[in-house]
Formats: C-alpha cells, structure tokens, sequence
C-alpha cells in the first residue's frame, strides 16, 4: 500500500513554551490513522501542519519533515467546531460551492453524509442549523472533494452521545469508500472502534503505535493504561 | 517608527509647550501685543551663527533689517549684512538681540506683533479650552453613563434618549446659531466660559454611551455579586469595584477629545465668533491668514495652525499610548 | 437589539429632534438683541412705519412663543417662509443649496469609504508593509489636523498652483459649456472640499476597517477556508471583507452628524454653496426663517440617514434578520 504521508521527526517549538514532538508517524492509503491525546497536546497543531497552513506567529518554529505523496488537494479537512467552522454572513450553500465542484458532486456528498438539505435549506445561514448537521456539512464539504485523505479534528467533541454515534457511522462509511481517515481525539475508544493503526499522544510525544487490539492488550505507557481504565463500563445493578 | 520613541517625543513637546506657555511672560521674547507697524508682517529672523565672511562667531546673531517695496507696494525686508545683533538677554526675558535687531522667531502678523509670542499667550487660551472642555463633557458623561449604567430601568433608558439626542445633533449648526444669538457685547472671559460650555454640551453624549456600556456589563460580573451578597452599599460598589475599570478609557477618551475641543475654538475664532482681539487664542491668530493675498507673500502667518496641529498629534499619540497600555480585559472592541 | 426595536427607537428619537431642535434654534435667535430689520431702521430713506409694517407681517413684535406657533403653522403647509436677506422663500434657496450639500457630502463620503475598506483590508493583510506605515502616518496626520486649515493650505496652495478653482460650486462661464466641460467644472470645484471632508473619514474608516479585518484574520473559519485551499484573494476581499464590515456600517448612523458638521465647515471655509455656508450667513444676518428653515432641513436629514443606516444594517447581517442580533 502506498504511503500517503510520511512524518519523519516533526518537531513544533515554541519560543517560551513546551515542544511538541519529535513526532514520527505514516499514514498509507486506504487506512484510517488514529492520533489520541489530551487535548492541548498538540494535536490540531499537527493536523494544521500537515494542511500547510500552520502560521509561524510569535516565534513558532517547524522542523522536521512533511513528506506527502499526494497533492495538496486531495486533503481534506473537518474543523472542531462546526459553529465557528464557517463564514457566518454567508449562506451555507454559497460556502460549499465555493470548493469549486460541480452541483453533482455537492449533492453527492450530501446525501452521503445523509443531509436532508433541499435547494431551499442551501440557502440557510450557519446559525440556523443545529450543531449535528453543521458537523455533517463540514464532513460533506471534505468530501466533495473526492479526497485521499481526511482529516478529522475532534469530530465528535462538541456533540452529544447519539450524534456522536451518527457521525462515527459516516466515518465508517468513509473509509469503506478507501478514503484514508487520519482520526483525532481524545477518546480513546472512539479510535479503536474506528482505526486500523493509532497514535498515543502525551505531552507532546508519541508514546504508543500500533493496532488497536495491541494496544488495548498491552499498553506500554502509563498514560495510555490510565485512559483505558477512565472508559467507563455500563454496569446494570 | 518605534511607538515608545513617538511617545516620548509627544510629551517632551507637550510639556515644553506648556511650560513655555505657563511662563509666557518670561518666555516670550516680545509682548505679545506690542505693535510696531514699521515692521509689520516681518519674516522670520533666522539665527546665524557664521557670518558672510564666513567668520564663525560663538554668540548666535541675526541681522537688522531694513524695510523696502517692491512693485506692488509690497513690503520686504532685505538684510543689513554689516549690521549684526547678537543674541542677549532681553529685557524681561532671557531671549533677546541688541538693538536695532529683532528676534521674530516666527516673524510679525499684519501690525507688526510678533507672532512666536503671540502663540505662547494664545496658547494659554486655546490649551486651556481644549483641556477644561474635555474634563467637563467627559465628567458629565461620565456621571450620566455611570448612574444609567447602574440603576438600569426607567433611569437608564431616559437618559440614554437624551445623550442620544445630544449625539444626532447636528453640531456645528447648533454652534453657530448658538454663538450667533450671544449678544456681541460679551466681556473675553464670558466669551470663554460659554465657547467650553457649548462645546462640551456637543461632546458628552458619546462619554456617556460608552460608560453606561462598560457599568452594565461590569454590573453583571461576580465580584459584583460578591460584594452585593457581603452587604456592601452601592455608592462603594460602585465607586470601589466597578468604576475603577471605567478610568483607563477615560483617561484615553480625555486625551483623545482634547484636539477636538481647540478645533472646535479656532474654527470659531477665526470666522469672529469666538474668543475675540484683544484676547489672544491660536483660533483668532489665524484670521490673517484667511487673506490670499497676505498668505501668498507672508506664509509664516500660518504658524499657528502649525502648531494646532503638533499638539493635536500629540495629543492623539499619547491617547494611543494610553490605549495600548489597558489591561486587556478593561480594552474596549470597539474604536475608540 | 432586534430591528424592530431599534426602528421603533429612531422614531422616538426623531420627534425629538425634528421638534425641539427648531424651537432651541428658535429660542436662541430671539436671544439675539433686534433683528434683521434694524438694518432698514438705520437706513433714513426707508420711513419707520415700513419697518413697523415689515416687523407686524412677520410676526416680529409678538412674544416669543405665539411667533413659534405662527412658525409652525406655515411649516406644516410646507411654507418655510421668507428670507429677509436673499429676498426669496426660504424653502427655494434651502433646496438649491440641499442638492449642493448632498452633493458634496454624498461624493466624499463614497470615495472615502471605498478607499478605506479597499486599502483598510489590504493594511491589515500585510501590517508590516512600508504601505500600511504611510497610511497610517497619513491618517494620523489627517485626524491631527483641523479641517479649515487644511482647506485654508489647500486653497493657498492651488492659489499658487493655478489649477484649482478657488471657491464656489461653477465657474463663471459654466453655462457655456459641453455636458462633459459642465461635468469636470463642478468636478474641479468639488476637489479641495471633498478632499478635506473625505480625507478626514478615510482616516477613521481607514483604520477602524484595519482593525477589524485584522480581528477577523484571526478568526477559526479563516483558517479553514485556507485549509480548504480557497484562494487568498477571495479571502481576504470576499469573506473578511463582509464580516469586518459590519461594525463600520453599525457606526454609520453615528457617524452622521459629524458628517454633517463636517461638510458645514468645509463649505464656510471653500465657500461651496451648501446648507452650511447658508447657516453662517443667515445666522450672522439675523435671517430668522432661512435659520429655522436650514435646521429643520439638517434635522430632516439627519433623520433620514439614520434611517437608512438601519436598514441597511438589517440587509447586511443576516443574524439581525433572524433577531439574533448581535453585530460583531
């Protein structure tokens, strides 16, 4: 399988503050990648590094090696935050055809991401949808694309429980296309439901990779045991 | 250009022109209404300190002149280059050049007065409007907005259609007419006190908005709540814990209207309706340069403009200043 | 606020103005020692009983408030009187010289404001540019200095040049000329006025919109529409430009009086015939009805272009329209 994208010692330094890193990780086709961490351990910071649109501001340094093995275009992104994810005075509509596919596309991937958005409901504004379909906008705007890779930052974060369950679904869906998922977050179990490979992020550092069933089994770091221990278990009295 | 640099430099000439003009009388090289029509409209007489022979003289001079027409029965004043003037002490300051020669830093206006010193006394005037009218809208703005911000209801919402009322209205015209209906027989101190009083009752809406904005939500904050909830009264509340959050942007707000209010002056005593002869203000010093024909041949009339516009600058620099150095939480969003 | 609310506000606030500006005006005129007619008192060829005569149909013996009423009867038949000065109904030469103000006003106003969102946006996207400095220095300069000066240089200077007309709205052989020469006359006339009125604007506007824009670069969506690989261009004059707008276009209404006030002194000191050139002399000549009728006028105006303000706020931010409110 071919390599999508090769990390080789990425190391992100802040003048007054911590290091992140040296990070080193692939990702390869057709494969969902998962990076766990805290969060503030960095890891958006990795995933806007990857995008090439990290800005060096107030001293902030890269180093390291960002080797991809496809066009910049066939990223694809999904935000955090799918309130603050879009251009508020613009209706939602005129925002997804400014990726520049045809309507046939567009369409497409909305249905893919199941939103029973009409012609008229294009025509809403970003706060009248709700949080959930916001999120599966942001995920349909990635896919429209046809990308390679997607990458998800915390997807699921600012959802609640059943949502959450929904969009894992379609991340399912996603990589059953063989689009490769490069899957952020801080919860662990979410990961090993939905990745093939992970990444255990601690202060910065990578401290655990390898299969789910690996890792779930035999955890090498203390941080990793702590958060399996913290998924809590339904227990029926 | 570096901000701490442009600041510094703001208040050395701020200070140096008020000290100067707190000291006019021992500053100023001539009395400012001193006329002497022999040498009216005089150019500025730029000190030398190597002569025409080249000879280097450690005693800065000028040189007499003497008065001539051109076509035109235009006046100029050409130099007596064997005659020179050296720079000592005068009579009642501590500028000053020997006789026949005279040290008209900034020349002479129509009657011969000089215009450097006529910009220190005026100075004194102008200043001294800009400040008293700015601490007198933003004090009352700031009152008004403190008590609508704070009580909220029925007290809020009148008087904040009041200051808005202030606010939409159209200023200038309301000027006129209202120093138009003054009856023209007022003495130089009435004329004064009722140029800060219209300018300021233009002024304090705005002071009074924005204050009522920041009390209202500083009212909603828990230390507010904390300090209702120990029984403290509302005078200390007020005073002790949310007002004090108010004073970084009055402190810019004062600098920043400063300019408007000696704007607001010398556009009214330049068109007569302000501070009139034989009080001096930088407004009325320009009423000479309204004339083409005296600005075309004499420019230094204009100095005091010039000088409008330095404090102006730095007025504004050091309102800047004072912004940049908020807390951030006290910062407002909004310009200023 | 929701809009109805605010709408429902400026209409409260108009009646106030429309209403007890005229009378404050009116009050302040009669507090004026005589009145336009001692002129003709003083002249011994116009007998007393012509003045007496003059001063009975105006009203002007009455006391102060019956004068107020008999104002605003004729007012409400849209009869904004007689000009003793200028010798004509007021409301004939209020209307000449409103297209002259809208006119002066409108022009400044427009470019100003378009150059300072374009160059605002452009400052803010490179604020390290040798471009942003001079716009700064030149818009600090601008705020530092008093409007009549600046026109009293400006004037000298194109006195000197030759290239500017000195005054005034046409020249003398305006009548005479093509369409275009008529066009570029009023053009050159407008030049010193509207350069004064639009540069003060264009530096406020100038760098509130930089400020803005620069919130807004920092914003979250922002960086996803990079991620997105959107061009930067229509970043920059497509996104950032409508979300930084905003505030400006909520200050519009603000703005407005000192926009008025402003375009009144640049016309007394360029002499462009306008409503505010109009006030000083009428207020000087003791013009009773041409002052009443020129602050209704201003307030009239005033008025309406807060009105327009409005709506044009609630056409541009969609969350107002749904009564979230909340600009920037």
């Amino acid at each position: 399988m071919n390599t999508l994208i090769d990390v080789k010692d990425l190391v992100l330094d802040y003048p007054k503050g911590p290091r992140f890193g040296p990070m080193s990780f692939s990702i390869a086709e057709k494969e969902a990648f998962g990076l766990v961490g805290e969060s503030g351990a960095g890891k958006s910071t990795v995933a806007l590094a990857l995008m090439n649109v990290l800005k060096f501001k107030g001293g902030r340094k890269l180093k390291g090696k960002i080797e991809r093995h496809c066009s910049a275009k066939e990223i694809a992104y999904v935000p955090q935050d799918p309130a603050a994810a879009l251009d508020p005075l613009f209706t939602v509509g005129s925002q997804i055809r400014e990726l520049g596919c045809s309507e046939v596309a567009i369409l497409e991937a909305l249905e893919k991401v199941k939103l029973p958005l009409t012609g008229m409901s294009l025509k809403s504004y970003p706060h009248e949808l709700s949080g959930g379909m916001l999120q599966r906008l942001l995920i349909a705007m990635a896919l429209v694309r046809r990308p390679k890779l997607l990458i998800a930052d915390e997807p699921t974060s600012s959802l609640d429980v059943i949502h959450q369950a929904e969009i894992m679904k379609l991340f399912h869906a996603v990589r059953a296309e063989g689009i490769s998922v490069l899957f952020i977050t801080h919860h662990l179990p979410l990961a090993m439901d939905l990745c093939s490979r992970m990444a255990v992020l601690y202060e910065g550092k990578i401290v655990e990779t390898g299969i789910p069933r690996e890792i779930y089994e035999a955890p090498r770091h203390e941080f990793t045991r702590r958060l399996l221990e913290a998924v809590p278990v339904l227990e029926v009295a | 250009m570096k901000r701490g640099f442009l600041f510094g430099v703001a208040i050395l000439f701020l200070g140096g022109l008020t000290l100067a003009t707190a000291f006019a009388d021992r500053v100023a090289p001539y009395d400012p209404n001193l006329e002497n029509r022999a040498q009216a409209l005089h150019p500025p007489t730029p000190l030398h300190f190597w002569d025409e022979k080249g000879e280097f003289h450690k005693r800065p001079f000028v040189y007499a002149t003497q008065m001539g027409y051109e076509a035109n029965m235009l006046r100029t004043y050409s130099q007596v280059l064997k005659k020179k003037c050296f720079l000592r002490r005068g009579r009642h300051a501590p500028l000053g050049v020997q006789a026949p020669g005279k040290l008209y830093i900034l020349g002479t206006d129509s009657r011969g007065r000089d215009i450097f010193s006529r910009i220190l006394y005026g100075a004194r005037t102008s200043l001294s409007i800009g400040i008293l009218g700015a601490f007198v809208s933003v004090a009352f703005g700031f009152l008004v907005g403190a008590l609508a911000g704070y009580f909220g209801g029925w007290i809020d919402h009148l008087l904040m259609r009041v200051a808005e009322f202030f606010i939409m209205m159209p200023a200038l015209y309301l000027l006129l007419a209202l120093r138009g209906a003054l009856p023209p027989t007022l003495d130089s101190f009435q004329v004064y006190l009722l140029i800060v009083l219209i300018l300021s009752a233009i002024g304090w809406g705005g002071v009074a908005r924005v204050i009522r904005g920041m009390v209202l939500s500083l009212r909603e904050r828990d230390f507010v709540l904390a300090a209702r909830v120990l029984g403290r009264r509302t005078p200390e509340i007020l005073f002790r814990h949310i007002l004090p959050h108010t004073y970084g942007y009055l402190a810019v707000i004062v600098s920043i209207s400063i300019p408007g209010y000696i704007f607001g002056e010398s556009f009214l005593s330049v068109l007569g309706l302000g501070i009139q002869e034989p009080a001096i203000s930088w407004g009325n010093l320009l009423t000479e340069s309204l004339s083409y024909s005296v600005v075309r041949f004499h420019p230094w009339v204009l100095f005091p403009g010039l000088f409008i516009f330095l404090t102006a600058f730095c007025l504004n620099i050091i309102g800047d200043a004072l912004k940049a150095s908020q807390s951030p939480e006290d910062k407002l969003k909004e310009n200023v | 606020m929701s809009p109805r609310h605010s709408f429902f506000n400026r209409c409260l606030m108009a009646i106030p103005l429309l209403l007890l500006l005229p009378l404050l005006t009116f009050w302040l005129m009669h507090l004026m020692p005589g009145n336009y007619f001692d002129q003709l008192r003083l002249n011994p060829q116009i007998s007393r009983a012509t003045v007496e005569q003059y001063e009975k149909l105006y009203h002007l013996n009455e006391p102060v408030l019956i004068q107020y009423v008999y104002w605003l009867k004729q007012l409400a038949r849209l009869d904004f009187g007689y000009s003793f000065a200028y010798k004509q109904p007021v409301l004939d030469i209020l209307v000449s010289r409103l297209g002259n103000t809208v006119l002066l006003t409108g022009f400044s106003f427009a470019w100003a404001w378009i150059l300072a969102v374009f160059l605002g946006l452009l400052a803010a996207r490179y604020p390290r540019s040798i471009f942003n400095r001079l716009l700064d220095g030149i818009a600090y300069a601008a705020l530092s200095m008093p409007n009549f000066f600046l026109c009293l240089i400006l004037l000298h200077l194109a006195a000197a040049w030759g290239g500017l007309p000195l005054g005034g709205m046409r020249s003398v052989d305006y009548e005479a000329l093509s369409a275009s020469g008529k066009v570029l006359d009023i053009l050159s006339h407008l030049a010193i006025p509207s350069f004064v009125l639009g540069i003060g604007i264009f530096s406020f506007l100038f760098r509130l919109m930089r400020a803005q824009a620069q919130e807004v670069y920092e914003r979250d969506f922002v960086l996803y529409l990079r991620a997105w690989r959107i061009p930067g261009y229509k970043i920059l004059f497509k996104h950032v430009a409508r979300n930084a707008i905003n505030p400006l276009i909520t200050l519009l209404g603000m703005q407005l009086p000192a926009l008025v006030s402003g375009a009144a002194l640049v016309e007394i000191f360029t002499g462009w015939p306008g409503l505010g050139q109009v006030m000083l002399q009428a207020v000087r000549a003791q013009d009773l009805f041409l002052v009443m009728g020129n602050m209704v006028m201003v307030s009239a105006l005033l008025v309406l272009g807060n009105f327009l303000s409005d709506i044009l706020l609630v056409i541009v931010d969609p969350r107002i329209r749904s009564g979230k409110g909340g600009a920037s």
